[in-house]
């Protein structure tokens, strides 16, 4: 909710610098422990900040010639801020509380025909299919470094697609015969 | 549990992938041996309902698959050879929760049970771990236990071990074959695990071609094609 809020309302620098305050407190608040006190979550903030380091590079970069600097500093400032927030709240909250939490959030829809439940399972299978799609990628980036090739998105996009859409297709079948309706 | 087949006719289009079979199996351990696309899969998907038959009728542990499809695939757990596929949860321990989602147990009795169940398949300590970045033979290890702890009366083991190494191979054959309780039903090309079966039953072209004694059955179709 916060990433949304800042996302979307964060057009002043208060906001942004804000939200850049919030990420690094909540970083020292959630990585906190015993031995080193503040200092993991500190240390935490700064590995995040520099994994990030060409995510600021491709944002900010182009804007420097077509914006004014602080407004180029301000968009990236806002996506900073959002992804900051983001990957606190994935690195602090287990999968099954965000599914069961999304499931309660749609119970009131249920009057409405949405079963809660479907909606948290797809959830849960877009979480789980990430890993597979990247595998995916891998798979057929070697395939065709072993063929000599120089892969290249466009070439791996038809049989990256190939693969998704044959996994889909098995999954649903598995999905099955593990008693779920699809 | 008794598993009949009366007249199964199968067929994808113009293809016919089993051609008016016939078969009552009550074995405890049945293995199932034939090239590739000589039907052993479609006769593991028509015991769980995944396949349904063009004519003719299944019926396993006296339910008619195809009319009662959902008890039908209560009472039979499938395993598929690449177990990415069955992997529905993001962890170890909610992937095999996730088979226990519509029973009346409690919160704690859920997780009780789970825990139970991994400790039974060696993976209690990988209960928190993202189930995909288990190995392929703990993934398969994790498959059965998420059918086993629904305590299904048939498994149905489609290749489990087609992507394992020998370790693990030897891992999940002592599982299916020896370790657990009920019935199954092993789809393999490995004839060593069909040997150890009570029974073997031969597909060819959409034709069961022999039922018979593991030995003897596996012999001869190591003759014809090895």
């Amino acid at each position: 909710m916060l990433v949304t809020l800042i996302s979307v309302i964060g057009d002043n620098q208060v906001s942004i610098v804000g939200g850049l305050i919030l990420a690094f407190l909540l970083y020292l608040i959630a990585f906190v422990d015993k031995s080193s006190g503040y200092t993991s979550g500190l240390n935490e903030f700064a590995l995040a900040l520099w994994r990030l380091k060409w995510l600021i590079a491709v944002v900010l970069v182009p804007q420097l010639f077509f914006e004014q600097l602080a407004v180029a500093f301000l968009h990236t400032g806002r996506v900073l801020d959002a992804v900051l927030l983001a990957s606190i709240f994935s690195a602090t909250t287990k999968n099954a509380d965000l599914i069961r939490a999304i499931e309660k959030a749609c119970q009131p829809l249920a009057r409405m025909g949405v079963r809660p439940e479907a909606v948290s399972l797809v959830f849960a299978m877009t979480v789980n299919a990430i890993p597979m799609v990247i595998q995916f990628v891998a798979n057929v980036k070697e395939a065709q470094q072993a063929r000599g090739l120089n892969p290249k998105i466009t070439l791996m996009a038809v049989p990256v697609l190939v693969a998704s859409l044959k996994y889909a297709d098995e999954f649903s079948e598995a999905l099955l015969a593990r008693g779920v309706e699809v | 549990m008794l598993i009949e087949l009366d007249s199964v006719l199968v067929a994808f289009g113009s293809k016919t992938a089993l051609d008016r079979i016939s078969v009552t199996l009550d074995q405890k351990r049945i293995g199932v041996i034939g090239l590739n696309g000589s039907g052993k899969s479609t006769f593991a998907r028509l015991l769980n309902g995944l396949v349904t038959p063009t004519s003719g009728m299944v019926r396993v542990g006296g339910i008619d698959v195809a009319k009662d499809t959902k008890a039908a695939r209560k009472q039979a757990g499938f395993i598929f050879s690449n177990p990415d596929l069955q992997i529905v949860m993001p962890t170890v321990f909610e992937d095999v929760a996730f088979s226990l989602r519509s029973s009346k147990l409690s919160k704690d009795e859920v997780r009780a049970k789970v825990l139970r169940t991994l400790k039974r398949f060696g993976l209690q300590d990988l209960a928190d771990e993202p189930a995909h970045s288990l190995s392929s033979g703990q993934k398969q290890l994790l498959a059965i236990a998420a059918i086993v702890i629904n305590q299904p009366k048939l498994i149905i083991a489609d290749e489990p071990t087609a992507l394992l190494d020998l370790a693990n191979t030897r891992a999940v054959a002592e599982l299916l074959l020896e370790e657990l309780e009920q019935q199954v039903v092993l789809v393999t090309h490995d004839m060593s695990l069909a040997e150890r079966c009570d029974v073997v039953v031969r597909f060819d072209n959409g034709e069961i071609l022999e039922i018979g004694d593991p030995k003897t059955v596996v012999a001869k179709y190591l003759r014809v094609h090895a």
